[in-house]
């Protein structure tokens, strides 16, 4: 017998009661819109970036399972969310229709109809995702500054093209390496060194690398591109990859004072400056442990700075909070993290709570004021990718080989959660009351005064909960293993 | 305000319809009559309820009764029914949750046949903080203190309490259906239902007020701990961390550490300065310090990426120190042993190498070693003797299957560490880690490590952390500050100081030059005269006057004056020429504090120096008050006994003034009874 323990019969009852009632007042109950929107994707993609509204509860919330917003407990101002720009991102953007990449960008960076990625990375000159090795002055002398097609003909146009979209974009440039006749072997021999990866900075050529740095940012300026942000070495401590210079915190100090710093300020610039870019454990070399907090303690350098570059390839995030104590007025950003073969980076069952705990809200939770994956786009055969540089990384997104079908990976799907409520220059407020195995959740104040709360329930179990501004509350049930945004004013 | 709401739901929808019919199974049709005012309710509350059930047709299965808070449910019992018309009665626990405010939680009763046929009623509870007249903290001694209501759900108790104070809060059933309640300590947080206990910390011990917060479940004090004004989280009862990037010399300023002056100090970290301050030692770097309240000492370990610091191949990283026969604070109190998660970091002191400072019979064993050097704060990378590790030491050898385990360290056949030397162990892994050197270095005595208590701001001087006195200027009515941190555990002269209930403590007798004493062995605290150059006080020079002989002493009795005018107790002038000795009349031997005079018998003298010399006697110049007669009476030398006549009870509070104001040769003693 089929029980079906939800259908009324009071017809034969003595006790039919006029105040019967379907009571919804107190359960989860998702409307077609209403006061807070949500968005929830699930590992198993039953909801994908789907979104969906709650409304407020009139009721007394008394519920025991209640997140209580602190919006007088504030931390960091967030700069924003989003991926790298990488030529080989270019290339593939450039593969597609122009209607579907429109759509597709529209879609990523729309801050009112899409995702709204705030923030993106670009390489000056080549990374391992470009489509050569150069740089922007491969001819000795800074004189012969120029961009280069892979610039004019790739990253420009589609930053323009993204720039439509959300003219609010924020774009950190970040140098692999320094053009060839600028290195050395070392700082000792100071031997020429003419190679894409390792060697050193040549000290000579301080200031005019210095220079290269602002003819960069005014060359893209021209073009309708404003740079907001630079770290002055892409993973200082790797000298291998297709590209690669080699900086120890000296003399990324040194360079900072006696060549960044001066340049940038000389040239009238307000870009910032963010040192290191690189792992939480510095590679596990002794000398290099608390690389920007070494160079903070050098106030000529430190002048210069706004703070400090992560990656995640090394050590535990927990770094980002020693070094915030160590420094708490310097800022701190996360500029890279990969899927790829090595961790299951197309299976979003096995990512998807990894990330969002790893990397969307445990760098944002540990003081981070943006979070940039590394490639928005790359091709189904994880390419165009540089010799000797990750054949195995997927994109934020994977597109097949007629460039007509994309597959959106873990990395979207985490900016897209942080990106899609916490909007540029929001802040991020304090929480208390209810926590759970498997849940973690950031909360933020946005300029407009809507509250965001994004959250990763990890557990094998639905989790229910309430959200308490203080003034309005919902409830909701999320799903096991998803991501969840919530947005509401 | 009670809102019900009924509904009848049947269980089988394919049936509903014809339910009316006679041919058809029977439905049944369950009727539920609730008798009870369900119209509020407390927290914590077990709500009874009494309900009529019946159905006419079909044998009834069971009552469930479900609380929800704002839709969430958070209680449930079901109530058996197996006769029809009979009444049920049945409790639900209204559970009591911190922060949930009052408001109205929903109540749904269902009554089920055993055909599925349910009815249900609704309601709307208020439910509300129980406000009680006062909550009771029991301490771990089972000692009670009453917290009195301060406001709505604030309860606070204030009572000369010890620094820590670990224990549960129990509240008392309120109103008819309320329940006993008690909070205590899981999960490093204030817990209802717990009797474990809170661990409570004040910065003194003394008086201080502890309070608790029935609707947040938060309590008061729990002591802040600080480090470089970085506040430590508290990870266990016990233990509390930081991580914090520090630079080789840099200060490290610890905050808010009860008794910090007597904690121990690694020296492979840490240098104490005079300021309390602390010099780090070692290189540069990510450290944890854990700070083990319960050993009192720092714990220092290297960090990286968040986590403890390893081994790499090339020598950098850590060094980590697992075995036994070592450990620190010391041996006795925290061995090593074999569990890695004591292992102990060597402090990195450059170039790849990393030390390990300990004490002969403190914090290594001096008559056998047993540890060993390895990669990680756990097993795996080990420096053996085989492969990877030689000493140049002729005393601390390696173990390479020699019938010593392989990189076990261990004493050379004959030989012994010594007691009380320092002895440095320095691995050079600079050659990477296949060829680490062990060199130990013999650093000599350890020295007297002085713990410093301060007057007023002025470090006492001490010669054995037990006996500390300082040479001051103090005028009458003078606040004094002593920076020992248990110093409300001390008794203090009473005929010197007053201690309010505060803790403040105020100098009582005429203004002058006096040395302060502070004794830690048995917690007293008195004070002498000195002359103007310093020196101890006579008469002449200082007004001193000192009495010596039986039945008198300090900080009691057991600490008999007797006849040695060496040992002459410094009697307090309290005011011009006026001087006073008082105290609790104890039994002969009392070691109780405060005990200074014994009932049963005295016989003592006064004295203008600590020698024999100007002496006061009743034989020849000492005038008693009158009524004093009562009390004393002479010896055949002019000493002074109790008179027959006394009625000096065991615990009775006796005052002897000696006054000169008449000039020093008109003596006048009085004594009086409090």
């Amino acid at each position: 017998m089929v029980l079906l323990c939800g259908v009324a019969m009071c017809s034969c009852s003595d006790d039919n009661d006029n105040n019967a009632k379907n009571d919804d007042d107190n359960k989860t109950q998702e409307v077609e819109t209403g006061d807070v929107k949500i968005i929830t994707t699930t590992s198993n993609r039953s909801k994908d970036l789907t979104t969906s509204y709650v409304n407020f509860k009139t009721t007394d919330n008394m519920s025991p399972s209640t997140i209580r917003l602190q919006p007088a407990d504030t931390y960091q101002t967030m700069d924003g969310f989003g991926a790298a720009i990488t030529g080989s991102t270019c290339y593939n953007l450039l593969k597609m229709t122009p209607e579907a990449r429109q759509a597709f960008l529209e879609l990523t960076f729309d801050p009112e109809n899409g995702y709204g990625f705030s923030y993106v990375r670009i390489a000056i000159g080549c990374s391992d995702f470009s489509l050569s090795e150069y740089t922007c002055c491969d001819t000795e002398g800074i004189e012969n500054f120029a961009l280069t097609d892979e610039e004019t003909k790739y990253v420009i146009p589609i930053l323009k093209e993204i720039l439509a979209i959300n003219p609010n974009l924020k774009i950190m440039g970040t140098p692999w390496t320094a053009p060839r006749w600028m290195k050395v072997d070392n700082l000792t021999d100071l031997n020429p060194y003419n190679s894409w990866t390792s060697g050193s900075l040549n000290p000579k050529y301080y200031e005019d690398y210095g220079q290269y740095f602002v003819k960069w940012i005014k060359a893209f300026a021209q073009n309708g591109i404003k740079i907001y942000s630079v770290t002055p070495q892409n993973e200082p401590l790797n000298r291998g990859n297709s590209a690669s210079m080699y900086m120890s915190w000296e003399q990324e100090r040194d360079f900072m004072k006696n060549g960044l710093g001066p340049a940038l300020q000389a040239a009238g610039l307000d870009t910032k400056v963010y040192a290191f870019d690189h792992n939480y454990n510095y590679d596990n070399i002794a000398s290099e442990q608390s690389y920007p907090v070494k160079i903070y303690s050098d106030a000529d350098a430190a002048q210069y700075l706004a703070g400090a570059a992560y990656h995640n390839y090394g050590g535990d995030k927990d770094e980002l909070t020693v070094v915030h104590n160590a420094a708490p007025g310097m800022d701190l950003v996360f500029t890279e993290t990969s899927i790829g073969t090595w961790n299951n980076g197309q299976d979003l069952s096995k990512r998807l709570d990894d990330d969002m705990k790893e990397v969307a809200l445990g760098t944002v939770n540990r003081w981070c004021k943006g979070v940039i994956v590394w490639n928005l786009m790359l091709d189904e055969d994880r390419g165009p990718y540089r010799p000797g540089g990750c054949s195995t990384c997927f994109g934020a997104v994977d597109i097949n080989r007629d460039y007509t079908k994309i597959t959106r990976n873990s990395h979207y799907y985490i900016i897209a959660h942080m990106a899609s409520v916490v909007k540029p220059d929001a802040v991020r407020i304090g929480t208390s009351g209810f926590t759970a195995t498997g849940l973690t959740y950031s909360a933020f104040r946005n300029t407009d005064g809507s509250y965001a709360l994004v959250a990763n329930n990890s557990s094998s179990s639905a989790i229910k909960f309430t959200i308490d501004d203080g003034t309005h509350h919902f409830a909701y049930e999320m799903p096991a293993s998803s991501a969840a945004s919530f947005l509401w004013k | 305000m009670k809102r019900i709401y009924n509904l009848m739901l049947v269980g089988a929808a394919t049936l509903a319809l014809a339910s009316c019919s006679d041919d058809d199974p029977k439905m049944g049709n369950p009727v539920m009559d609730v008798k009870t005012d369900l119209s509020s309710a407390c927290f914590g509350d077990s709500l009874t309820f009494t309900i009529n059930a019946s159905d006419s047709e079909v044998a009834l299965s069971t009552i469930h009764a479900t609380l929800y808070y704002d839709g969430e449910e958070v209680s449930e019992t079901v109530i058996r029914t197996k006769v029809s018309g009979q009444d049920y009665v049945g409790k639900i626990y209204v559970p009591y949750y911190a922060n949930v405010p009052d408001g109205r939680a929903q109540l749904k009763l269902t009554l089920q046949n055993i055909n599925f046929t349910i009815t249900e009623k609704e309601y709307e509870i208020p439910i509300t903080h129980p406000d009680y007249a006062s909550l009771t903290f029991i301490d771990e001694d089972g000692n009670e203190y009453t917290m009195a209501r301060q406001e709505q759900y604030v309860y606070a108790f204030t009572d000369k309490l010890p620094q820590k104070l670990k224990g549960f809060i129990r509240a008392p059933k309120y109103g008819e259906n309320g329940n006993e309640l008690t909070w205590g300590y899981s999960s490093n947080q204030i817990t209802i239902g717990a009797e474990s206990g809170i661990p409570f910390s004040n910065s003194k011990a003394g008086k201080y007020t502890v309070s608790f917060n029935t609707f947040t479940f938060e309590g008061s004090p729990f002591v802040v701990l600080m480090i470089n004004d970085q506040e430590l989280e508290m990870t266990s009862d016990t233990e509390s961390q930081i991580d914090l990037t520090l630079s080789k010399n840099q200060s490290v300023i610890p905050s808010g550490f009860p008794n910090y002056a007597d904690w121990w100090i690694d020296p492979d970290y840490f240098e104490k300065q005079d300021d309390g301050s602390l010099k780090f030692l070692a290189e540069s770097g990510n450290y944890r310090i854990i700070a083990d309240q319960g050993l009192q000492y720092f714990r220092v370990y290297s960090i990286s990426g968040g986590a403890a610091a390893t081994l790499a191949d090339d020598g950098s990283g850590a060094l980590w120190v697992i075995g036994e026969n070592v450990g620190k604070p010391s041996v006795s109190a925290n061995a090593v042993g074999w569990t890695t998660e004591n292992a102990l970091c060597m402090a990195p002191i450059g170039n790849n190498c990393y030390q390990l400072t300990v004490v002969g019979g403190k914090t290594v064993s001096t008559d056998k070693i047993n540890f060993k050097f390895f990669g990680q704060m756990g097993w795996g990378v080990e420096l053996k003797g085989s492969t990877s590790l030689t000493s140049t030491s002729d005393i601390v050898l390696v173990g390479d299957g020699n019938g010593h385990d392989d990189g076990n360290l261990y004493l050379a056949d004959g030989a012994s560490l010594k007691d009380n030397v320092i002895y440095r162990f320095v691995v050079d892994c600079s050659a990477g880690i296949d060829a680490a050197v062990l060199s130990v270095y013999e650093e000599g005595e350890q020295p007297f490590e002085e713990k410093v208590i301060t007057l007023n701001g002025t470090k006492m001087s001490t010669a054995d952390n037990m006996n500390y006195s300082l040479a001051i200027n103090l005028n009458q009515g003078d606040a004094l500050e002593f920076s020992a941190s248990d110093i409300d555990d001390y008794y203090l002269d009473c005929d010197y100081f007053a201690q309010d209930e505060d803790g403040n403590i105020t100098f009582l007798p005429v203004s002058g030059n006096y040395k302060v004493t502070l004794n830690a062995t048995n917690k007293s605290v008195g004070a002498a005269r000195l002359s103007d150059s310093g020196s101890e006080a006579t008469f002449s020079d200082g007004h001193a006057i000192y009495m010596v002989g039986q039945g008198i002493g300090f900080p009691s009795v057991s600490n008999e004056v007797g006849w040695d005018s060496s040992r002459g107790y410094a009697v307090a002038e309290v005011s011009p020429n006026v001087y006073q000795f008082s105290g609790y009349a104890g039994a002969e031997g009392s070691g109780d504090a405060g005990d200074k005079i014994r009932y049963d018998y005295i016989s003592f003298k006064y004295y203008q120096n600590r020698s024999w010399g100007h002496e006061y006697n009743l034989k020849d110049n000492i005038t008693l008050a009158s009524g004093t007669e009562n009390y004393i009476a002479a010896s055949g030398n002019g000493d002074i006994l109790w008179a027959s006549t006394s009625d000096i009870q065991e615990g009775d509070f006796v005052v002897i003034t000696f006054d000169l104001s008449a000039g020093e040769d008109n003596a006048v003693l009085t004594v009086t009874k409090k």
